[in-house]
């Protein structure tokens, strides 16, 4: 595994990545993502809060040396406030390359969504919360709704990320 | 990748540009006092345009090649003919030098295959060329020894022309008449056939003793003397700067994100050492050999970190070097004659640090000889030497460095700074008297205040040294002004060694840590039983020493309110006072941890409107502890009392 990998290796890793679904719980309700933008998993560590922040930024964590922000996804999706307990986790994202943690309450399983079992959701309903949901997907009875990860972080954030200089 | 290939050579270009600078600036100060142009200097300067030339080549940068072949045919010529050289000719290198920069920081900004991009740029090499004609022509005269010496194959052009002019103008008189233009260009130069014959045997040293006292007859020659004794610490420290190029050969080229990583994973080690070396674990244990081994493991880190800690810092040379050329074209403006005496160059600071030191330096340097120095005549009636002197000098002093820009000019002058000052409405006429100087030179730094009577092209657009301040401040470093009326005056800069880490007592407020940072920390103080005064709501003010400061809550920066409204509730608490621009403030915390390293990281984007808060840091125990900006949180606490 020390070797560099060739291009048909990655070729391979692309598709073995391809159409995969993390998924998570929030209250009943399930969601996915595509699973190339997951870092890692883990166990809630200590929180430090930032204050005049929005709600749903919980705070900053350290990870191996560096500071990561946390987002609430419940907050985010204007759910109520749960507390955390011991099976709520972090999902370590990276979105154009900022690392970004997402607390959650539970997380499933990695599932195969092959695109004809997706469907665009439907444009009705612009509520806040609706925007950050592009799709359902169907896996065998169950349906997972998909989220546009990027859109988490609304334009006007995202933006500020860009624009700030070493970031 | 080519592309990148070509940005690594072009901050390579940019290091021999920088050489260059300073191989002219070198060159003008020896050929400037009087003495033969140094031979030795020549050939480094044509070296350099060379390498320049022969590398922007290789990378297809033809605009580069152009001009740096322009220069170094100039150069060439007076490798063979150092006699000839003049003004003129420096400012063409000079004028060579600059576009030369011009195009690499073009080519770095918009890649476009490195041709020459303004007209300015296609007319020097054209220039350049006339003067090299009109060079030749000067001197093909008297010592026609001289251009026997030379190699055809080099001077090829130049005998052709050697035999044309003198066919047209056969008369022995006008062969005589460039003698005399040269005279009256170099002034000190004869162009004594002898001269010639003897510099060809190398008697060099020699000649420029005689020189000098054959000149007698200039009235110069005298301050002359002078000072070149006073050029004595200049010529000192050539033989260092020698010393420092074996060093620097070592370098070696970084990307600061692997820097910024290695920094990240030390300071994760040093976090680490504590959690297994004293893990809980081990307590009960008897384990002698274990904490020796576990002692030497902590002295290796730190000497780890200590290293990782200073692969950042570098000389701060580079800067000031930069400032000779300032000084030469600032003096050239303004008529004035100036020396820079730098020393301390070689003190290290962080490169972040070192980058934003430029402009405030070139804007108080620019100062100091616009404002601070007087003209060579002013200065010879207050029994002064006409040349005015510039000290930049940097020390280090504890964590901090103090970088010092020191004139002997005329100095400030306290009633016009203070007119000024009324008329701004700063002060009233009344409070004049009691006023201190520091006081009255801290002026100096209000925005909009210019003590300059009319606007020039160095100065006196309004833009002054409030901004100089601002960016020092933002470097959590200081500025700040003495002076002696007739003596001069004394910029001292002071900023921290590093940005990376501070020094910062460690305190605990509910479930957060905070690090304030230790230069703001004036006193620690046990609240027990003083009493606290509630001015209003979440507005409290306590007694400490003679005053009445206010105290205040952090959990106010959460948009809670402030426990203090709760006497109780204070009893056994700590309090911080700091202090900045000599406003003191309380802060109340639950535990005082103790001082440590803090290296700061920023705090992500995401967060926006973040207010009193300098960054994060992370912690022994493994918590991201927030840094307090302290400045910010007193001057937003006595902006809301005010209004």
């Amino acid at each position: 595994m020390n070797t560099s990998p060739k291009s048909w290796e990655i070729t391979e890793e692309e598709d073995t990545m391809k159409d995969l679904y993390l998924c998570f719980s929030l209250d009943n309700r399930y969601y996915a993502f595509e699973v190339r933008y997951l870092t890692e998993i883990l166990a809630l560590p200590a929180i430090t809060t930032i204050p005049g922040t929005a709600v749903f930024l919980k705070g900053v964590i350290n990870i191996r040396g560096k500071i990561i922000p946390v987002m609430d996804v419940r907050l985010r999706f204007d759910m109520d406030f749960q507390a955390y307990h011991e099976r709520t986790c972090v999902l370590l994202v990276e979105l154009d390359g900022h690392p970004l943690g997402l607390i959650v309450d539970k997380v499933n399983d990695v599932v195969k969504i092959p695109p004809e079992n997706i469907d665009m959701a439907p444009k009705i309903g612009e509520s806040k919360s609706s925007r950050f949901i592009y799709g359902t997907g169907r896996v065998g009875e169950e349906v997972k709704i998909l989220i546009n990860l990027q859109r988490l972080l609304t334009q006007e954030e995202s933006y500020l990320i860009q624009d700030i200089p070493g970031n | 990748m080519e592309r990148e290939d070509v940005l690594e050579y072009l901050t390579e270009a940019k290091e021999s540009l920088e050489n260059i600078e300073s191989g002219l600036l070198n060159f003008e100060k020896t050929t400037l006092d009087g003495s033969l142009v140094n031979r030795e200097l020549l050939d480094t300067l044509f070296r350099h345009f060379h390498t320049v030339k022969g590398s922007s080549g290789f990378f297809g940068l033809s605009g580069i090649v152009k001009i740096a072949h322009a220069a170094e045919n100039l150069l060439d010529y007076l490798r063979n003919k150092p006699e000839v050289q003049d003004e003129e000719t420096l400012e063409i290198l000079l004028t060579a030098l600059d576009i030369l920069n011009e195009l690499v920081i073009h080519e770095e900004n918009s890649p476009s295959g490195g041709d020459l991009f303004s007209d300015e740029q296609i007319s020097f090499i054209e220039k350049t060329k006339q003067k090299l004609n009109e060079l030749k022509n000067i001197e093909f005269d008297p010592s026609l020894e001289d251009s026997n010496n030379l190699s055809p194959k080099e001077y090829g052009l130049f005998q052709n022309s050697n035999e044309q002019i003198p066919s047209e103008e056969s008369f022995g008189i006008f062969q005589k008449e460039p003698n005399m233009q040269a005279q009256e260009e170099f002034g000190l130069f004869l162009p004594n056939p002898n001269d010639s014959i003897k510099e060809e045997f190398g008697l060099f040293n020699q000649e420029e003793k005689t020189n000098s006292t054959e000149f007698g007859l200039f009235e110069v020659s005298q301050s002359n003397k002078t000072t070149n004794k006073t050029d004595t610490p200049p010529n000192s420290s050539l033989p260092k700067k020698e010393e420092k190029k074996p060093i620097q050969k070592k370098d070696i080229r970084i990307d600061t994100d692997k820097l910024d990583s290695l920094l990240d994973i030390v300071g994760e080690i040093v976090i680490n050492e504590p959690m297994v070396t004293e893990h809980p674990d081990l307590q009960k244990l008897k384990l002698e050999n274990f904490h020796k081994c576990a002692i030497q493991l902590k002295k290796l880190i730190r000497s780890l970190q200590e290293i990782t800690l200073s692969l950042r810092m570098v000389p701060i040379s580079g800067v000031f070097s930069r400032m000779e050329r300032l000084v030469r074209d600032t003096a050239k403006k303004t008529g004035k004659q100036v020396e820079l005496i730098i020393s301390g160059e070689d003190t290290e600071i962080d490169k972040s640090i070192i980058e934003e030191m430029y402009d405030p330096l070139v804007h108080i340097i620019r100062n100091a000889i616009d404002h601070g120095l007087e003209t060579p005549e002013e200065r010879k009636e207050s029994g002064k030497l006409p040349k005015g002197k510039i000290f930049l000098t940097a020390v280090q002093s504890g964590k901090e460095v103090w970088i010092e820009v020191r004139d002997d000019g005329k100095g400030l002058q306290r009633e016009k700074i203070l007119r000024k000052a009324i008329s701004l409405g700063l002060i009233h006429q009344g409070e004049v008297e009691s006023l201190k100087d520091e006081e009255v030179w801290d002026f100096l730094f209000h925005p909009g205040f210019s003590t300059a009577n009319e606007v020039t092209d160095l100065s006196g657009r309004g833009v002054g040294l409030d901004v100089v301040r601002k960016n020092v401040t933002t470097l959590k470093g200081f500025v700040d002004v003495s002076s002696n009326y007739g003596q001069g005056t004394v910029f001292l800069i002071r900023v921290p060694l590093t940005l990376a880490i501070i020094e910062g007592l460690v305190v605990r407020k509910s479930e957060t840590y905070f690090i304030l940072p230790s230069i703001d920390v004036k006193e620690s103080i046990y609240i027990k039983d003083e009493p606290i005064h509630e001015l209003y709501r979440n507005n409290h003010s306590i007694q400490y020493r003679e005053n009445q400061i206010s105290i205040v809550d952090i959990d106010l920066l959460f948009g809670k309110e402030s426990e203090l409204n709760d006497q109780n509730s204070v009893i056994e608490k700590y309090m911080i006072v700091t202090e900045s621009h000599e406003k003191q403030m309380g802060i109340v915390f639950d535990e005082i941890l103790g001082n440590q390293s803090i290296v700061i990281k920023p705090i992500s984007p995401l967060f926006k409107n973040i207010n009193g808060l300098a960054g994060c840091t992370i912690l022994g125990n493994g918590h991201a502890g927030l840094i307090l900006d302290v400045r910010k949180l007193i001057n937003q606490h006595m902006a809301i009392q005010s209004t």
